[in-house]
C-alpha cells in the first residue's frame, strides 16, 4: 500500500543531475561531462514542476560517491520531509519516517518513465556515458544565453540503452558547459529541450545553477532544478550510503 | 515488569556512561517541531444507504525532536482528536473506553468527554537514543518495525502494522529497549524488550539483517507474549518484479505458522501494480464483524480473522499531484471481499485531500455479493 512515485521521480532527477547527461564530438562532449563528475558530490537543490494551473517545489539534498552510490534526503515540503533514498549499484531502499521503516523498491522502478516532472526517467538513471554510448558529429558552432557554443550531434550507438532516436547539444567552447539540449524522439521530432542558466561557481567549477526541462508542444510546462550549493570531492565515506544511516541524515 | 524498569534504567544509565567518555560534540541541531492537523468525515452504513452513519473528527500530530549532539536524540509525539460525530455521541461510552485504553509499562493516554465530544491525548513517542559508531541504544516509547512486506507483516512482532487503519500509519508506540549493532557488509544484529503493565504481553526478540545478491534478508528470534517464535523474511529483485515475503512460527501449547509472500512492478506510464497472499495460522476463523477489522489491533500472526487472503492493488498518478488507487482483499473461507479505492490530491504544497472507501461483502450461499458494511472517509490535511 506504499506508493511513491512522485518522490521517486525527484530521486532520479537528482541522479540525472548529479551524472549529467552532456555529450558532443568525442572530447568535448567527455570534458563536458568530466565537469560534472567528482569522485563525491554534496547538493542542495530546489526541483520545481510547473504546469499550467499549478506549481510544486521540492527541496532536496543529496551525497552520491562514484556512480555507485547515492543518498536524496527530502528536506521540504513539510508532509515529505525526512523521506530519504538510497541507490547502491542497483539496489533502491525508500525510508519512510512516518511508518519508521525503509520500504526496498522493485527494479523496475529504476527503468520507467514517471510523472511529475518533464525529464524521462530512462535519461535520469541510466548508467550510460554521453562520451561513450553515442557518435558525435560536430555542426558547428552558435551562441547560446552570450556563450559562445560547439553545436554537436549525438546518435546513439547500436546496443546502447537510449530512448532518444538522437540528441543536439550545445557545448560552451571556454568551459566546456553544456547550455542547451535537444531531445529527439520518434519521427526526429524534438520531444524536450534543457536550458542551462545563471553560470557560476559552484563546488569550485564554473557550473549552470538552474537547469529548465520544457517538453515540446505543451506550453506552460517545465521542470526546473535550481542548486543552492554544491560541494565536489569532500571525502565521504562509503558506510555513509548505508540502509541504517538512512534513518540518521539530516 | 521491576526487571524489565530495571533494564531500562540501567540501558540509561550505560548512555549516560558511554556519553561521558564520548568526545563532546558542538554540533547540536536546532529543535524540530513538526506535525500535521487533519480532519476526518466518516459516513458508514450496514446494508442498506438509509440506515447510515455519520462521524467526524480533527486529528492532530505534534512532532518534538531534539539533537544536542550528534549522538544524542530525543523525541516526543502527541496525538489529539476530537471526535464530534454521531458515532461519538450514540456510543459515547465505548469511544471513551476504548481511547483511554493505554497496554504500556504507563499510561500515556488522556481522555475528556462531555455529551457532545470526546477529546483525546495519546503520548505514543517518547525515546531517547544513543548512537556512536555502530551502536544504537534507544530506549522509551517507541516504534519497533521489523515489517519488510507491505500488506500483512509476520516479522512485525512489536506492533503489527494493520493497512485497513489508514489514518494510523505511525501506529502507537511500545515501551521497550532496542539495542542495534551494525557489523561490516549490511550486517546487522537488533536486540529489542518491550514490556507491558501485564506481564504476558512482553515481547523480547533478536533480529540479523543482511544483503546477499541484491536481497535484503532478516532472521527473528525471540519470545512472543510468552510463545517462542521464529522467523525470516526477504526483498529482493525476481526479473523486474519486486519480491518480498515474510514467514514466522509461533510457539506454544497451541503453535501456529503465519506468511506473506508479494510481488510489485512498476509498469509503463506509472502504472504500479502489486499482488499477495497471507496465511495467518492463528486466525480465529469466528465470524466477525468487519467494521471491527479497521480498528483492531493485530498479532502477527493473526494478520486477518480467516486463514487465507489474497490481495491486488493497482495505482497511478492521473497527474504528478492526483493520485488514485484500488486495492481488492479477497479471503476464500467467508468469500470475504474488500474493496479499498482511494483518490489522493494534493491541494497546494503542504495541503492534501483525499477519500478512501472501504466496502467489505460477504457473500451469503446462494445469492450474489451482498453489502455488508461501507465506509467512505473524506479527508483534509495541513503539514506543517
Amino acid at each position: 500500500m506504499i506508493n511513491k512515485p512522485r518522490l521517486f521521480c525527484a530521486f532520479a532527477l537528482i541522479l540525472y543531475a548529479l551524472q549529467g547527461i552532456s555529450q558532443d564530438a568525442k572530447e568535448i562532449v567527455r570534458r563536458s561531462e568530466d565537469r560534472l563528475r567528482g569522485n563525491t558530490s554534496v547538493a542542495e537543490m530546489t526541483i520545481t514542476t510547473v504546469r499550467p494551473k499549478w506549481t510544486r517545489s521540492m527541496e532536496i539534498k543529496s551525497w552520491s560517491k562514484g556512480k555507485d552510490l547515492a543518498m536524496i534526503l527530502i528536506q521540504a515540503p513539510a508532509k515529505d520531509q525526512g523521506i530519504t533514498y538510497l541507490k547502491r549499484k542497483k539496489e533502491v531502499w525508500n525510508w519512510i519516517p512516518s511508518l519508521e521503516r525503509k520500504v526496498k523498491l522493485p527494479p523496475s522502478m529504476m527503468n520507467q518513465s514517471w510523472m511529475g516532472t518533464d525529464f524521462t526517467n530512462d535519461d535520469l538513471v541510466k548508467e550510460s556515458s554521453a562520451a561513450d554510448d553515442y557518435t558525435h558529429k560536430l555542426l558547428g558552432q552558435e551562441e547560446v544565453g552570450g556563450f559562445q557554443c560547439y553545436k554537436i550531434e549525438m546518435t546513439p550507438n547500436a546496443g546502447a540503452a537510449v530512448v532518444w532516436e538522437k540528441v543536439v547539444v550545445w557545448i560552451d567552447r571556454k568551459d566546456y558547459i553544456q547550455l542547451k539540449g535537444e531531445f529527439y524522439g520518434e519521427g526526429n521530432q524534438v520531444e524536450n529541450t534543457m536550458v542551462s542558466s545563471d553560470i557560476r561557481l559552484l563546488g569550485g567549477r564554473m557550473l549552470p545553477a538552474r537547469i529548465e526541462m520544457i517538453p515540446a508542444g505543451k506550453p506552460g510546462q517545465k521542470t526546473v532544478i535550481a542548486y543552492k550549493s554544491l560541494i565536489f570531492d569532500k571525502p565521504v565515506d562509503e558506510s555513509f550510503f548505508s540502509v541504517e544511516n538512512m534513518t540518521k541524515i539530516r | 515488569m521491576n526487571v524489565l524498569r530495571r533494564i531500562v534504567l540501567s540501558s540509561l544509565l550505560a548512555c549516560a556512561h558511554l556519553q561521558a567518555h564520548a568526545q563532546a560534540d558542538t554540533t547540536a541541531r536546532k529543535p524540530e517541531f513538526r506535525g500535521y492537523v487533519k480532519n476526518m468525515q466518516t459516513l458508514s452504513w450496514v446494508g442498506p444507504l438509509k440506515s447510515s452513519l455519520t462521524d467526524g473528527f480533527l486529528h492532530n500530530r505534534l512532532i518534538f525532536k531534539y539533537e544536542p549532539d550528534s549522538n544524542w536524540t530525543m523525541d516526543a509525539e502527541l496525538r489529539n482528536r476530537l471526535f464530534y460525530g454521531e458515532g461519538s455521541r450514540s456510543a459515547g461510552a465505548y469511544y471513551t473506553e476504548v481511547l483511554d485504553q493505554d497496554n504500556g509499562l504507563w499510561d500515556g493516554a488522556l481522555v475528556i468527554s462531555n455529551q457532545a465530544l470526546i477529546w483525546s491525548t495519546v503520548i505514543d513517542r517518547l525515546w531517547v537514543e544513543y548512537t556512536r559508531a555502530d551502536w544504537r541504544i534507544r530506549a522509551g516509547r517507541q516504534r519497533i518495525n521489523w515489517g519488510i512486506a507491505t500488506t500483512w507483516t509476520p516479522n512485525d512482532l512489536f506492533n503489527a502494522w494493520n493497512f485497513l487503519d489508514f489514518d494510523y500509519e505511525e501506529r502507537p508506540g511500545t515501551d521497550a529497549i532496542l539495542i542495534q549493532k551494525q557489523f561490516r557488509k549490511s550486517v546487522t544484529l537488533e536486540a529489542a524488550l518491550s514490556g507491558s503493565r501485564t506481564d504476558s504481553s512482553s515481547v523480547a526478540a533478536l533480529r540479523l539483517s543482511s544483503n546477499w545478491r541484491a536481497y535484503d534478508l532478516q532472521w527473528i528470534a525471540g519470545l512472543y507474549k510468552g510463545r517462542p517464535t521464529a522467523g525470516m523474511g526477504w526483498a529482493g529483485p525476481l526479473g523486474q518484479f519486486g519480491f518480498k515475503g515474510e514467514m514466522g512460527w509461533f510457539g506454544g501449547s497451541e503453535s501456529t505458522f503465519s506468511a506473506t509472500v508479494q510481488i510489485d512492478r512498476l509498469l509503463p506510464h506509472s502504472w504500479y501494480i502489486s499482488t499477495g497472499v497471507l496465511y495467518a495460522g492463528g486466525a480465529s476463523g469466528n465470524l466477525f464483524q468487519p467494521s471491527s477489522l479497521a480498528t483492531n489491533t493485530l498479532s502477527p500472526d493473526r494478520l486477518m480473522p480467516v486463514k487465507w487472503s489474497a490481495i491486488a492493488t493497482v495505482a497511478r498518478p492521473v497527474t504528478p499531484i492526483m493520485n488514485a488507487s484500488m486495492a481488492i482483499v479477497y479471503s476464500p473461507e467467508f468469500n470475504l471481499l474488500i474493496a479499498i479505492p482511494a483518490l489522493a490530491y494534493n491541494i497546494k504544497e503542504d495541503w492534501d485531500i483525499d477519500l478512501t472507501g472501504q466496502l467489505f461483502m460477504l457473500r451469503i450461499p446462494g445469492n450474489r455479493f451482498r453489502d455488508q458494511y461501507m465506509a467512505v472517509y473524506l479527508r483534509l490535511r495541513h503539514s506543517f
